[in-house]
């Protein structure tokens, strides 16, 4: 007979062999040694977890002619028959490729026919999951109730793919992921039937990357021993699939930390030119964040993190000196990464730029960092625009004596006559434009009448000017500048414009604008260039996600 | 062909000759990798030594009745089931379960290669399941895939997995050189570019299509920093010409880009992709910013993803051609 793979060699032939499913196994056994067997059964639960397994070893502990403490024999003649399949009472049915309703009428056409040699019939239907909708209906009746000599046993990875009606006919058994530490186990003893030493770290690798299912563990192992050394070593291991060590693991994150990006890139060229697997690199080095996390997080990393406790030890001293938001930053970064190489064509050179971006960033602080270089950006902004001001328009002009007077908190009326004694204007600016509106009081009782006195309070103290052609600038004095944020909010300006134009006779629009700032937002019609950098401002505050208010006008 | 003929990959062979040398060949494989790296080939080659009678050391004898027949395209114990079209129906799965149960004719073992399994339906695959398990003892199914996440996560369990690795750039350039078919080409541009899959960089070399839009892009780009706006329309000429290599533009733009950061970044050069133009990059490296090229990458990452989302073409890259150019 040819070589069987590994996993298919050392499928368990008694409960105890099936690993980690105790719940399943003590259940089964006491039913099968105690004479109570249900007519349908569904085994579910991730791939490489024991259900098909476990569903051939029901159907020999129910059939065996000599069951020992509810185990087959699996020497007696039907056991025999039943593994070499010479056997017929006992079906094995892939669902998936016979999922239709005939396949299932042909079941049921079947079942009433007494067993040949065994006590039971067994059905087992694998893959059920598969089966059509009229096929899953066709079958009710018969895994309702059954003759007696049928057992029915359905297993699946995917239960929620069935209809209720099939769930609660049978027995449900869900069978559990199996821990690292039993797949090491398992492992242990397959490579030494095989007359094969292997690392520890190397098992604890093949566990850790089969996530839960022991015949990806044995595939694993089985590709391993297939290199045809004696003994497997981590190296190999590593190799075989696909992924950096720990060193390397360290050396990239400290490059990373230390912002060292020629560092980094020669990390990076290493990589390709060993032939790795960027976005495997990239998930690994998430992970890698992910655990450093950890460590920063909680005093015992060990029960979390599933690494040497030399590997643990090196990762605290790693994360020691790193903030909890630059790591959570990294992994939000590289999280990014992994869905932008759906993309890529070059995943290298989308790496490679992602972490000089990062490095030229120097985002430490996520939050506080982005908020400082924006507000920083902002003054830029406004400073650009006051440098422009000036040499543009005629019309620019008239708000640079207003800005005076302010500064000299001179009553209204006379700023507004010194401003025409001192400066002549352009003959079609209305003259009202120039001075503060006298009716702004107005306003405010009037806001303060119509009950609106959260408003007025913030008003207070406020003076108004005209704009331009129908926009009414609120000035709040130095000492105000806090109310800015507050009446600039949609609602409040809208009210605040609804009552001015009642006042005013006339529609107007409102803004609030700072006394230093009475300059520019005169500016009617701002030149080219400020609208160039509002827009630019914009446009880097978008690519920081962070909300940015400019006063425009 | 034999395995001798492989570049790379040297895991990979060495465990399947080893598999082939103790007699310990399981079941079921899956080779997965990129496109073009060679997981065919590999299946194919693998696949003859299997049925061959009297080979050894991982070479077939070609001469034995199934080696004859494998070379000719006809020795029925040997069947490709590659995609018919989009994909692989759920028929196509069982059409090959229903010839499995057939004993092989002239071999010890049948082998199924499945092209393109990721294509497989999800019908398909499940179908696939309890025959990929427990195929007939002398059955060996190859699947060969470019994309995992399509497959099952049970498919994947119940095969061993073979993961091709991309070439290192040496191996690719030794290659070309091996078929003399680089002529006067950037051969490593192409090596990079083809980012170590040969099937990759033997179609490239083989192209002077390539090499020329390589050149016009190359001289675009750092023409494009320069121009004024207006001129842009006449740059977008060129993306109209080529709108179905647009692909390849807007990869060599970023690589273009790259090169600059890393010039930028490293004073000694040999990582650059564009080696041959090391000159023109260096000196174009001090015209900008760091900021203003990993913006510049940005812009053309954007509009490779909207263009993949069929986003109006000219709009697309005349705001792309905008934004690279505003300072």
């Amino acid at each position: 007979m040819s070589y069987l793979a590994l996993y298919r060699k050392w499928r368990p032939l008694v409960f105890e062999d099936v690993v980690e499913q105790e719940h399943v196994v003590k259940t089964l056994k006491h039913s099968v040694s105690s004479g109570h067997i249900a007519h349908a059964y569904l085994f579910c639960g991730t791939r490489g977890t024991g259900k098909t397994t476990m569903a051939h070893i029901l159907s020999r502990a129910i059939n065996c002619l000599n069951p020992q403490d509810g185990n087959p024999c699996n020497e007696c003649e039907i056991c025999t028959g039943i593994i070499s399949g010479s056997i017929l009472d006992v079906l094995e049915i892939d669902a998936a490729s016979n999922n239709s309703v005939d396949n299932i009428r042909e079941i049921r056409d079947e079942v009433v026919y007494a067993p040949s040699q065994a006590k039971y019939k067994v059905y087992i239907i694998d893959e059920v999951h598969m089966l059509s909708t009229g096929a899953f209906n066709a079958l009710l009746k018969t895994l309702e109730e059954p003759p007696p000599h049928v057992v029915f046993i359905l297993a699946t990875t995917e239960p929620h793919k069935l209809p209720a009606t099939i769930l609660s006919r049978c027995q449900r058994f869900d069978f559990r992921r199996i821990s690292i530490d039993s797949i090491i186990k398992r492992l242990e003893v397959i490579a030494a039937a095989n007359g094969v030493t292997v690392d520890s770290n190397a098992l604890r690798l093949i566990a850790r990357k089969s996530d839960g299912a022991l015949r990806d563990a044995i595939s694993l192992l089985d590709q391993c021993m297939s290199s045809g050394s004696k003994k497997i070593s981590y190296d190999e291991v590593l190799s075989l699939i696909g992924i950096v060590n720990e060193t390397f693991m360290t050396g990239i994150v400290q490059a990373i930390k230390e912002r060292n990006t020629r560092e980094i890139l020669r990390l990076i060229d290493r990589l390709v030119m060993e032939g790795k697997d960027i976005p495997q690199f990239t998930s690994d080095l998430v992970l890698y964040y992910r655990n450093l996390l950890m460590c920063k997080v909680t005093d015992d990393p060990s029960y979390i993190i599933d690494a040497s406790k030399e590997a643990i030890r090196q990762m605290k001293a790693l994360s020691d000196d790193m903030d909890r938001e630059e790591i959570i930053y990294m992994i939000k970064e590289l999280s990014q990464l992994e869905s932008d190489f759906k993309w890529a064509v070059h995943p290298r050179v989308q790496l490679e730029i992602t972490l000089v971006r990062i490095c030229e960033n120097e985002v430490n602080k996520l939050n506080n960092d982005i908020l400082s270089r924006l507000s920083a950006l902002e003054r830029k902004v406004d400073n650009l625009c006051a440098d422009q001001q000036p040499a543009v328009k005629p019309a620019s002009m008239e708000n640079a004596p207003l800005k005076q007077y302010e500064r000299q908190e001179k009553p209204e009326k006379a700023s507004s006559k010194v401003s025409k004694a001192q400066m002549p204007l352009p003959e079609k600016e209305p003259k009202p434009d120039k001075k503060y509106l006298d009716m702004w009081d107005e306003v405010l009782n009037e806001l303060k009448n119509c009950g609106r006195m959260a408003i007025y309070t913030f008003l207070l103290g406020t003076k108004a000017v005209e704009l331009g052609n129908r926009i009414i600038g609120i000035v709040f004095g130095e000492s105000k500048k806090s109310n800015i944020d507050v009446c600039s909010r949609a609602e409040n300006i809208r009210i605040i414009e609804e009552i001015a134009g009642r006042i005013l006779g006339r529609e107007v629009k409102v803004k609030c604008i700072d006394e230093d700032d009475i300059n520019i937002d005169g500016n009617d019609n701002p030149p080219d260039g400020s609208d160039e950098v509002v827009e630019k401002a914009q446009e880097i505050a978008d690519k920081l996600n962070v909300p940015l208010n400019i006063i425009d006008e | 062909m034999d395995f001798s003929d492989i570049v790379g990959q040297k895991e990979i062979v060495e465990s399947l000759k080893n598999k082939i040398a103790s007699g310990r060949v399981g079941h079921a494989y899956i080779f997965s990798g990129p496109k073009g790296i060679g997981k065919k080939t590999m299946a194919r080659i693998f696949a003859g030594l299997l049925l061959c009678e009297e080979g050894s050391g991982g070479r077939r004898c070609g001469k034995c009745m199934p080696c004859r027949l494998f070379d000719s395209g006809s020795n029925p114990d040997f069947r490709e089931i590659n995609p018919a079209d989009a994909s692989i129906k759920i028929d196509d799965i069982r059409d090959m379960q229903s010839d499995i149960i057939i004993r092989p004719l002239y071999s010890d073992r049948k082998v199924y290669l499945i092209v393109d399994a990721d294509r497989m339906t999800e019908q398909a695959q499940n179908c696939l399941l309890k025959t990929l398990e427990e195929p007939p003892s002398y059955a060996v199914i190859i699947l060969t895939s470019s994309n995992n996440d399509a497959l099952l996560e049970t498919i994947l369990s119940r095969a061993a997995n073979y993961s091709f690795r991309k070439n290192t750039p040496e191996e690719v350039k030794e290659f070309l050189k091996s078929k003399n078919i680089h002529g006067n080409k950037p051969v490593d541009f192409i090596v990079s570019y083809a980012d170590g899959i040969i099937g990759t960089a033997v179609e490239l070399a083989d192209s002077d299509e390539f090499t020329t839009i390589r050149e016009k892009t190359i001289d675009l780009v750092i023409k494009l920093s320069d121009s004024k706006l207006a001129s842009i329309f006449n740059i977008y000429k060129f993306f109209d010409e080529n709108k179905s290599n647009i692909e390849t533009i807007l990869n060599i733009m970023v690589l273009f880009y790259r090169d600059l950061i890393i010039a930028k970044k490293e004073q000694f050069g040999h990582i650059l992709i564009n080696s041959d133009k090391k000159d023109i990059i260096l000196d174009n490296a001090r015209r900008f910013s760091l900021r203003k090229l990993l913006d510049n990458i940005e812009a053309v990452e954007t509009a490779h993803k909207n263009l993949k989302q069929n986003a109006n073409y000219q709009l697309t890259i005349e705001v792309m051609l905008m934004k690279i150019q505003e300072e």
